[in-house]
């Protein structure tokens, strides 16, 4: 196999791919990315058994066809540091030469036919969206997901497909994020009503893919697996085994009591209560009266805050209590200039709403 | 390999195939059994069928994609859980750590949080865990709720060699499949297959009791331990009092000597296992010399030497049993018992053998000083 | 392919089906009635006995959908319900406390516990294994449990309740799962056999409700085991196959060999036990509970619901109880209980529990006296009761390589008729050591002859022999004491035993083990001509002294 690729071209696609390669394995061919040279098209790929992904990288040159296993790492650093504008790799067995205008390094990979597949995307897509579109999707409800461990079906991303539109949700049992997102095409009507859950992780990868305004994502969900096709790259993923929670049994839809707010203004707001808050005190105070949103703190032997916004609205005076930082989480990736928060009682979930895909249920604390 | 390439566990190979047919595989199971009776190779042939995508007669194709990346040893839906997994923890305080135990992140980290996952390839995932006599109490914990809800699909196999160490909520969860020791003439001719010679091949397998690794171990040619073996009962059957102490420096200075030999040939080893190892290797075979010489006294001499371990030094078993009583040689099997705790605890070694050795003449010193 | 494991499947739903713990069920149920309900529970029993069960029957009906208050009744068709099951639910969360028993974990379940639950009525954690949780762990609850938030409800469960703080038990209501008996199992396997229409031997579902051993996980364990074998009926042959497990018959064969002190025997049994692929620490476990069962039957009028046997195995045990006095049983399943540990420890223990099953068979004597005298006159046979007391081993006798035979005393003659004791004295050496049972020669190796009464020898012990004393009069052994003296002085014998009070054949008294012989000692006995004469000859020294008695 012999390539001559455009080194920034290279650079741009290692720095993605080479995340997937795990950092420690017992298949140590697992450290190496495949490259698969055809006619004219040059394919690098990755897999931790978990996720793999498939970069197409534009501006190469085929001298000879050919696949290769070549450890990550090393090509990684050598295409970092280089100067050249062009490097060619050339491979014959597990033996791998990289030449540039005054370099020339061997690096010793591995046999390509050891190498595990790499699923690609085979077949019609059942689900087609705007690339750009779906990643400010997985903003919204990434965040949301479960940190720790002990219940995996949370660690996750919900796909829920049907008709034109897919409903994304994450949650950590404290709080849950929903985006519905609206599809290029009808769903197919194999996977109508399905549950998927992602990884975060693979969501996160996919957030990392550049996006141009006109790249289309499609995805296919088979064997337990999801595998997302977007432009110039394949992302492959295990899926997560269990069941999510019925997300619509919490989300309350008898609220009355609603007011607009200003994304930017509640966003410092919350802040600034935040500062006086510490591990003993249970979160910032929101008191809601007819013409005032009052944040309020309080810490045991430190100190309390408050900060008053100006509001306009008609429900009942309300007290209730949120932990600030998923206040914060959810303010940070609100797009619009307002939002509407909906509350019902100080025991209920407080709900947010921006714009007419995204809704995100936080519980309160109570805070006697 | 298949399942049916197994040659020496029929009973246990056929209890997993009429599970594995009636669909009624249970998701969590034991494999229990001495060292070297091929627990993990029935374990793996057992995941190549549950991983199969088209088994043919209760055993795996060997053509489908999942058997072809299984060969490969790539499957990404087979996982193989052992202690050493901690030098390749996302965590570099695992990786640093000298690992005893089978200790619980790597657990956490290569089971439970790996289970998690749906299997990329074929149906189901299947994990195997080695030397899980090595669990601590807290891994166990750790496992239950897989082992009793794996997530859909999941299949765990825990292989183990003491059975005991296992706590019962850990048994009560998993069908438990026995894995008995090897019959001699398997040995033999898997040894013989290597080049050994047939009494050596013969005497290995009665020493360790039908295990196929530990004859395979101990028989290594270079340097022969067999050739050391009978000189070493040859001078017991006649030990006197005055020859302890030298004698004793000899089984020291002969177990370091393959110790080392032993870590050249397999340099990851530790060192000190491989040492402890020599050393109750000459245990295990006074053991047996005072055995046969106990049952000796009942069969008569050439009854017994059909079935000995030591049968090809019938002389020093029967000088042995002309020394010692059937009790006696079983108030010594018991001490020499007792000695291999004292070497796995290391307790001065010298000491260790020069005690056993004093068991090996009629001093009545030694009957004082034990107790 | 997806098979799920009769534990999981019949897993009960409600509290009337939970087996075995009507106690609980009905304190529970009560609990919900009057709107009782703790905010702590603590959940104690073995495995499979039900604990996370009724934890999540507990969870169920507080939390059911269906229902618009806490429920006995949980609908089991809400989602609530359902995903309680399956352990999945958002507002039951059910944690394993051994892999997260950090204070960090617990620190996490704070932050969590104050927020509200997510649907249902209360946020209740389900906390298995809960003695794993680490003291600063521990402390870090007992601030949650002091004031729980009203909508946190708390049910731990515990295998090791002694590892559980007394503070955190004194904050929780204690439900303490008892075994579940024989019968509730054998009812239970038999139902599920019946619903899944499988065809069985009464006989197998008694055993496999013994080896339940008062759980009922294993005893499904083991049934889906059996009959994942494919083969009906279900029968005890096919479990003792399958498991591996001594038949109750081979274990008898070697408790009466055992019994009737028969050592080669002994040996053939457990040769014939291990190769028909016991383990030993299997084989070590079916002897203490045939004995253990032995000693009820022999122990108990009405043992029926006692032991779990069939009647082949009552039969069985009953033949070979008599050579066995329950002191004697006892003394044994503790011998063996001992055993068990050194056994399942070593890597190739055959040989140690060959070796001890032979002393066991040798050395110890089953009957009591009154025992044996009572069986004497009930049998028409004794004598075969009382091989135990004869000679049973003869030195090794290659030229003849054949079994020694353990029938009957061969007692040399040492002297004809004896009519003072100073004969006696002087040939004490030469009597010992003609007598062929080693075990009475060591024994009275310690016994000096004293006097002579008409025929009863009176023989002395020094103060420090007591114990071999006693050892000699133990047990029936003066009998074949007597036996055996009567051969070697050519008159009937009796004997009697006595400590030596001054004796002149006080023995200084021993050293402890190991210690240094005194500078004193050695420099009294370099002192000695013949001494001096060899350690100048040798140039050697003198690092221990030993006095010998003799």
């Amino acid at each position: 196999m012999k390539v001559k690729f455009n080194r920034a071209a290279l650079a741009e696609a290692l720095g993605l791919v080479t995340t997937v390669i795990p950092a420690r394995t017992t298949k140590p061919i697992l450290q190496g990315l495949k490259i698969l040279a055809e006619k004219d098209k040059v394919y690098i790929s990755a897999t931790d058994f978990e996720i793999g992904i498939t970069y197409l990288i534009p501006q190469a040159q085929v001298e000879k066809e050919g696949q290769a296993v070549v450890p990550a790492e090393r090509l990684a650093a050598i295409v970092r540091e280089s100067v050249d504008e062009v490097l060619a790799v050339e491979v014959a067995e597990a033996t791998c030469r990289i030449k540039g205008n005054d370099s020339n390094f061997t690096i010793y990979g591995h046999l390509p036919e050891q190498y595990p597949q790499v699923p690609g995307l085979d077949g019609s897509p059942q689900i087609e969206a705007d690339l750009v579109k779906l990643q400010e999707a997985v903003e919204h409800c990434l965040f949301a997901t479960a940190k720790e461990n002990t219940r995996y079906a949370l660690s996750g991303i919900l796909w829920e497909p049907s008709g034109k539109k897919l409903t994304l949700v994450g949650t950590d049992g404290r709080r849950l994020a929903k985006y519905k997102l609206n599809l290029n095409a009808e769903a197919d009507k194999k996977i109508e009503n399905e549950k998927f859950i992602v990884p975060a992780k693979t969501m996160a990868l996919l957030d990392k893919v550049g996006a141009g305004e006109k790249d289309k994502v499609t995805v296919k969900f088979v064997n337990g697996k999801a595998i997302i096709a977007c432009g110039k790259v394949v992302i492959s993923s295990n899926l997560v085994e269990g069941t999510f929670p019925k997300y619509e049994d919490i989300i309350p839809a008898d609220y009355k009591n609603k007011v607009q707010l200003n994304t930017a203004a509640t966003l410092s707001a919350v802040r600034r209560a935040a500062l006086i808050t510490n591990e003993d005190s249970k979160g910032v105070k929101l008191a809601l009266g007819k013409k005032s949103l009052v944040f309020t703190s309080r810490a045991p032997e430190t100190g309390d805050a408050e900060i008053a916004m100006e509001v306009d609205y008609k429900g009942e005076p309300m007290e209730i209590g949120f932990n600030p930082q998923f206040l914060v989480d959810v303010l940070r990736v609100i797009r619009e200039d307002s939002f509407e928060l909906q509350l019902g009682q100080p025991d209920r979930p407080g709900l947010i709403k921006s714009g007419a895909n995204y809704v995100y249920i936080v519980m309160p604390v109570s805070l006697s | 390999m298949n399942l049916s390439e197994i040659f020496c566990q029929a009973k246990a190979v056929d209890t997993l195939t009429r599970a594995f047919g009636a669909g009624k595989s249970a998701h969590a199971y034991i494999f229990e059994g001495i060292e070297g009776v091929g627990k993990y190779t029935t374990a793996q042939a057992f995941a190549k069928l549950l991983l199969c995508q088209s088994p043919v007669k209760n055993d795996s194709c060997g053509k489908c994609p999942s058997c072809t990346a299984f060969e490969a040893e790539s499957h990404p839906d087979f996982h193989h859980v052992y202690k050493e997994l901690n030098k390749i923890s996302k965590l570099p305080e695992h990786r640093k750590k000298q690992v005893f135990e089978l200790p619980i992140y790597v657990i956490k980290e290569f089971l439970i949080e790996k289970v998690q996952l749906k299997p990329s390839f074929s149906a189901s995932k299947v994990f195997v865990v080695s030397e899980t006599e090595e669990l601590n109490a807290e891994s166990q914990n750790a496992l239950l709720k897989v082992l009793e809800e794996p997530p859909n699909k999941s299949f765990i196999i825990l292989l183990c060699t003491k059975l005991d160490n296992l706590l019962p909520t850990t048994r009560s969860r998993c069908q438990i499949v026995h894995f008995g020791p090897l019959s001699e003439n398997i040995i033999i001719e898997k040894l013989s297959a290597k080049g050994i010679d047939k009494a050596e091949s013969k005497f290995w397998a009665r020493l360790f009791g039908g295990s196929l690794g530990q004859a395979e171990f101990y028989s290594n040619p270079q340097p022969s331990f067999y050739k050391i073996k009978k000189d070493f009962l040859n001078r017991i059957s006649k030990l006197q009092l005055g020859e302890v102490v030298d004698f004793a420096q000899w089984i020291n200075s002969t177990a370091s000597e393959f110790t080392t030999a032993w870590l050249k040939l397999n340099p990851d080893a530790n060192k000190s296992d491989l040492g402890r190892q020599a050393k109750r290797a000459f245990v295990s075979i006074l053991i047996s010399a005072f055995t046969d010489a106990m049952k000796m006294s009942f069969t008569g001499a050439p009854a017994a030497q059909e079935k000995m371990t030591n049968f090809d030094q019938p002389g020093a078993i029967k000088q042995l049993a002309e020394r010692f009583a059937p009790e006696a040689c079983a108030e010594r099997i018991e001490r020499f018992f007792e000695s291999i705790r004292y070497i796995d605890a290391a307790v001065n070694e010298k000491l260790v053998f020069e005690h056993l050795l004093l068991n090996c003449t009629e001093s009545d010193i030694v009957k004082e000083r034990s107790h | 392919m997806a098979y799920t494991v009769l534990a999981r499947r019949y897993r009960s739903q409600k509290f009337d089906d939970v087996v075995g713990q009507n106690a609980i069920s009905q304190t529970l149920k009560n609990a919900i009635k009057t709107d009782k309900v703790a905010h702590a529970y603590l959940f104690t029993g073995t495995r499979g006995v039900g604990k996370t069960t009724m934890a999540r029957i507990l969870a169920k009906s507080l939390n059911c959908l269906a229902a618009d208050k806490p429920t006995i009744e949980p609908c089991l068709k809400c989602d609530s319900c359902i995903s309680v099951n399956t352990g999945e639910d958002i507002d039951v969360i059910e944690i394993d406390g051994a892999s997260n028993r950090g204070i960090e974990n617990i620190r996490e379940l704070r932050n969590n516990a104050i927020y509200r639950p997510a649907r249902a009525r209360f946020k209740i954690y389900i906390i298995d294994e809960v003695h794993m949780l680490t003291a600063e762990a521990f402390n870090a609850l007992l601030k949650t449990l002091e004031e729980p938030p009203s909508h946190v409800k708390f049910i731990f469960a515990t295998t090791e309740p002694t590892k559980v703080p007394a503070t955190i038990q004194s904050r929780c209501q204690r439900f303490d799962f008892g075994n579940i008996s024989p019968a509730d199992i054998i009812g239970q396997l038999k139902k599920i056999l019946v619903d899944e229409k499988i065809k069985f031997e009464d006989d197998c579902i008694i055993a496999l409700a013994r080896l339940a051993n008062g759980s009922m996980r294993d005893g499904l364990s083991l049934l889906d085991q059996i009959i994942s074998a494919g083969a009906q009926p279900l029968t005890v042959k096919m479990l003792e196959d399958l498991l591996g497990l001594p038949s109750s018959e081979k274990t008898y064969q070697l408790l009466e060999k055992i019994g009737q002190a028969d050592a080669g025997g002994t040996l053939l049994a457990v040769d014939n036990l291990i190769t028909g692929g016991l383990s030993c620490t299997g084989l070590l476990d079916a002897l203490i509970w045939s004995l253990r069962d032995m000693m009820v039957l022999k122990a108990s009028e009405d043992s029926a619901s006692l032991v779990i046997l069939t009647q082949a195995e009552k039969d069985g045990l009953t033949k070979i109880a008599d050579f066995f006095d329950i002191p004697a049983i006892i003394y044994n399943i503790a011998l063996f209980e001992k055993l068990r540990w050194p056994i399942k420890n070593s890597d190739n223990p055959r040989a140690l529990l060959e070796a001890s099953l032979l002393r066991v068979a040798l050395a110890e004597q089953f009957m009591s006296i009154p025992d044996l005298l009572g069986n004497r006159t009930a049998n028409s046979n004794p004598t075969d009761k009382l091989k135990k007391n004869l000679p049973i081993i003869e030195p090794f006798d290659s030229a003849q390589g054949k079994q020694a035979a353990p029938a009957k005393i061969e007692q040399k003659t040492v002297l004809t008729g004896v009519s003072n004791i100073e004969q006696i004295k002087e040939n004490w050496d030469t009597i010992i050591n003609s007598i062929a049972n080693t075990r009475i020669a060591e024994l009275l190796k310690k016994a000096s002859p004293l006097k002579l009464n008409g025929n009863l020898l009176v023989l002395g012990f020094n103060g420090g022999d007591e114990f071999t004393m006693k050892l000699c009069q133990g047990n029936g052994r003066q009998e074949s004491i007597e036996t055996i003296l009567s051969g070697a002085l050519g008159a009937k014998i009796k004997t009697g035993f006595e400590i030596i009070e001054n004796s002149d054949k006080q023995t200084p008294k021993q050293k402890p083990p190991g210690a240094k012989t005194s500078q004193k000692t050695i420099d009294q006995v370099s002192n000695t001509p013949a001494i001096k004469s060899m350690l100048s000859e040798l140039e050697g020294n003198i690092i221990d002294v030993e006095e010998n008695s003799q």
